[in-house]
């Protein structure tokens, strides 16, 4: 695989995560905006955000439940593993080229990664 | 833009939800609908957007501001924003400059290793280094850069000759330019990483994106074209950011309502500065990113000494 190719890939990679992030959030707020669903928000206090938005079976579940905020939480679950599978997939052409100076730099952080989310820094 | 329908609006001051008829003579009452706060925070994260691709910088300086000061909303809300806001700019962004060959990859993966090593590093030594005093120093060094990147506007950096170890990493490397394809080689690679480790260690301790390090560290340090430094450190940022948004996420800082706008406003806004990048000047690129700095440097000092950190 060519250094031209490998851009291309990972410029793939990022484009359709963040189409997917994108009209999954965006088909979530249209839903929201349109659907009169009560609500009493308010940022000026911090509280949280109720289970079904904060851990990923939970945003998957409210999401394929039709749930508004749960399809645009999920929209935005996928825009943070953006990054991460934009690793990933590098770590995979690094790989498949044989570079193995990268794939160990490319692990190393993919690791780091995982150990960041983890132990919930 | 929704004509007569019935918007359930929130208001900052009471927690009852009114109804607000907009073109249907109904009395507007003392509050913001939800449609109109989304607007006024996706406007906002245009320009972040904007901002955020054309100097490498993750977008939060324009976000937090935006939603702390003129919207009311709590610095929680708010730092999870600004964390949607960096991942955003970087996704988005690093998709066409990755594309059109100005990210260096080699540079960015081998340079990950520190910044996200220092990311860790910093989240756990928050609990005892002050913050302010951190946040004072951060600002001393912005405001020095911006000093002397004032000083050079217009000057590129030159072609210097290549570096042993960064030859054998295979790190020099060629970007599109009007004048054709540009090669460039690169420099100082050992106290590159160190200051991405301290700009990651930054962003763990501090919470914000360390897009004004990665820059400054590959163009003053590393002697890497301004180009290739800004769109390098755009296609870094979102790494540094993942890493510590699934906690944001699981503590609740991350709001659909809040982040909905953000997210679509800084994706529009770095298409449109990944499309000027590629034909901006580079001075201009370089005085924009000073006066950014020295913005975000002030802010830094006042914050850090007058203890609000």
């Amino acid at each position: 695989m060519t250094d031209k190719r490998l851009e291309l890939l990972i410029g793939a990679t990022l484009r359709i995560g963040v189409i997917a992030a994108a009209v999954l959030a965006a088909v979530g707020g249209g839903f929201l905006l349109f659907s009169g669903v009560p609500s009493k928000p308010d940022f000026g206090r911090f509280l949280g955000e109720p289970a079904y938005l904060t851990t990923v079976a939970g945003i998957f579940r409210s999401a394929f439940s039709g749930n508004a905020r749960g399809i645009i939480q999920l929209g935005l679950v996928v825009l943070i593993s953006v990054p991460i599978v934009r690793v990933a997939v590098s770590l995979a052409a690094f790989a498949f080229r044989k570079d193995w100076l990268y794939s160990a730099v490319t692990a190393v952080v993919l690791a780091l990664l995982v150990v960041s989310l983890a132990t919930g820094r | 833009m929704l004509g007569c329908r019935r918007i359930l609006s929130f208001s900052f001051y009471s927690h009852e939800p009114h109804a607000l008829c907009c073109a249907c003579g109904c009395e507007r009452r003392n509050a913001i609908s939800l449609a109109v706060f989304m607007a006024i925070v996706a406007a906002g994260s245009i320009g972040a957007g904007l901002l955020g691709s054309l100097t490498g910088l993750g977008g939060g300086i324009i976000v937090i501001p935006l939603l702390t000061l003129a919207l009311g909303v709590d610095i929680r809300y708010a730092i999870g924003a600004s964390l949607v806001s960096v991942i955003a700019t970087s996704s988005g962004a690093a998709a066409a400059y990755v594309r059109e060959g100005f990210v260096n990859i080699r540079i960015g993966m081998f340079l990950e290793v520190a910044t996200v090593s220092g990311a860790l590093l910093g989240a756990f030594a928050a609990a005892y280094i002050p913050a302010s005093a951190i946040a004072v120093v951060f600002g001393l060094v912005l405001l020095y850069s911006a000093y002397v990147g004032i000083r050079g506007y217009g000057a590129d950096n030159p072609v210097v000759a290549p570096d042993n170890l960064a030859t054998r990493l295979r790190m020099n490397g060629a970007y599109p330019s009007a004048g054709g394809v540009r090669l460039y080689n690169v420099r100082s690679v050992v106290p590159g990483m160190g200051l991405m480790a301290f700009a990651g260690i930054l962003s763990g301790l501090l919470g914000i994106g360390s897009g004004a390090l990665k820059v400054i560290a590959m163009d003053r340090i590393m002697k890497i074209p301004f180009k290739v430094s800004t769109t390098t450190s755009n296609f870094m940022i979102g790494v540094t950011a993942a890493a510590g948004a699934g906690v944001y996420l699981n503590r609740g800082y991350v709001d659909p309502v809040v982040d909905l706008p953000v997210m679509l406003g800084v994706l529009a806004g770095s298409l449109v500065g990944s499309r000027i990048l590629t034909k901006a000047r580079t001075g201009a690129l370089r005085v924009i990113f000073a006066i950014v700095i020295a913005l975000v440097g002030m802010e830094m000092m006042y914050k850090g000494l007058s203890g609000r950190f």
